[in-house]
């Protein structure tokens, strides 16, 4: 991906930023620019507490054993 | 609003087809179905298609397949709606038939997976469908999606990974009578359990198999369809819901929403409920989506899709008969192409044209085809005039 969609969502990933509807109260995580819910544009920000949040499911992918070779001589 | 009517089938077989290009397998579908509807040529082309971009270099397809099939002119576009695109495009040529803009309407699904160099880059395509900055983003494949949901589903429920099992033996079991199908032989329970993993709970036997393929259909009003051919078959409903592409989005990621409304609206058109379906061509692309569509559609409870499978009720003389051709995951998934695949087999099952899986007294069925984890969901009814 080119750097810069890195760069639009980093304040989101890295501060874990959701918004909180200020009409209908609904916790938008990740952010958006309108509610889904009742389409109110004003939005308050948050930032998700870790201690609030549960783990709902979690997938591990299966990766290949590394094999053992020698290091490359220059 | 005019009532539109399916007069001509086509299909290749699904598979790795090394010696056939994107073009060409849309071709051979097209042309079965011109001649099964007794057609030189339609008055529009829909061609749906999901990866020809990414996989194949080639976007622009409709008018490369239309040039190709000799029906250069024709009005023709690609409608892509991840792997529902194919059941999009025969939405599109139901609006345009229906809408008295068009008389005939020729549909093609195609998909060519296999000029992928690797099953990394395929992945990656197919990654495409769920949301690029929030989840792709972080390397979750379709696989990975759905092994969230899956093991979200069995600590919800109580179950365990062999109580899926039987949605992949009856699968296989449908696809040894169907000579289009990718994997026509039977599996058994056994082989379920030890097949490899590829996102834990999700193994091999959850995954349908990525493939090449085309298929098409040709769409007339009906009320012409007698003129043309003996045995149409009538579209009572055609329905598409949406829904947030990203699973942490959705209200509850165990209900697909998108497809409960699709199948509702359709109901609602055809003026039917579930009880009076008599097949189901299911998107089963994992095993998980299988039991997700079957609850959302009202064939089973929440929580309950997977006893469907487990007490018999989805074998082709059960309650509700699914995946009646060995659905995605026995005859394969061509993605763009899987949902114009449904409809071509529910229109031999209509005709009483499906040999030894041929579901008896079958009146009215029902296909529902699945872009993403549900982001995009298209249900379409047929019915024996």
């Amino acid at each position: 991906m080119h750097i810069p969609r890195y760069w639009r969502v980093q304040n989101q990933r890295y501060n874990l930023a959701g918004e909180i509807c200020k009409q209908c109260g609904a916790r938008l995580f990740p952010p958006r620019d309108i509610c889904p819910g009742c389409r109110e544009l004003s939005l308050d920000p948050f930032a998700a507490d870790l201690s609030e949040l549960q783990v709902l499911g979690f997938q591990s992918e299966r990766i290949p054993q590394t094999v053992d070779l020698p290091p490359l001589r220059v | 609003m005019r009532d539109v009517s399916i007069i001509g089938i086509g299909q290749t077989k699904v598979g790795e087809h090394w010696d056939k290009s994107l073009r060409q397998l849309a071709l051979e579908a097209i042309s079965a179905a011109l001649s099964d509807a007794g057609l030189e040529r339609a008055d529009v082309l829909y061609v749906g298609n999901m990866l020809s971009g990414k996989v194949s270099a080639q976007e622009h397809v409709a008018a490369l397949i239309a040039d190709f099939a000799a029906l250069r002119g024709i009005e023709a576009v690609k409608v892509e709606a991840a792997e529902s695109s194919g059941a999009a495009a025969v939405r599109l040529g139901y609006l345009a038939v229906a809408g008295g803009l068009a008389d005939t309407a020729l549909v093609c699904g195609v998909e060519k997976m296999t000029d992928a160099v690797s099953s990394a880059t395929a992945s990656a395509a197919l990654a495409m469908a769920a949301d690029s900055d929030y989840e792709a983003v972080h390397g979750l494949s379709p696989a990975a999606l759905n092994a969230l949901l899956m093991r979200r589903y069995m600590h919800e429920y109580g179950l365990k990974r062999e109580d899926f099992a039987p949605f992949t033996v009856h699968a296989h079991r449908n696809a040894t009578g169907n000579p289009y199908a990718m994997l026509p032989w039977p599996v058994t329970a056994e082989a379920f359990m030890k097949a490899p993993m590829i996102a834990d709970p999700i193994s091999l036997m959850d995954s349908a198999p990525l493939a090449d393929g085309a298929a098409a259909v040709v769409l007339c009003p009906s009320d012409r369809a007698h003129l043309l051919t003996g045995d149409a078959v009538r579209i009572v409903a055609s329905a598409v819901a949406t829904d947030a592409l990203a699973i942490h989005d959705r209200r509850d990621p165990l209900f697909m929403e998108a497809a409960y409304l699709s199948a509702q609206k359709a109901y609602q058109q055809a003026g039917v409920s579930p009880v009076d379906i008599d097949l189901f061509e299911v998107h089963d692309a994992f095993t998980i989506m299988a039991a997700l569509s079957l609850e959302a559609c009202g064939f089973a409870w929440r929580g309950e899709g997977v006893r469907l499978a487990q007490e018999g009720e989805i074998a082709l003389d059960g309650r509700i008969p699914i995946c009646t051709m060995g659905g995605l995951k026995a005859r394969g998934h061509p993605v763009g192409a899987t949902g114009v695949y449904q409809i071509v087999e529910l229109v031999q099952q209509l005709r009483g044209r499906a040999g030894a899986n041929q579901v008896r007294n079958a009146r009215l069925g029902m296909a529902q085809s699945i872009g993403g984890t549900g982001g995009t969901v298209i249900t379409h009814i047929l019915e024996v005039p």
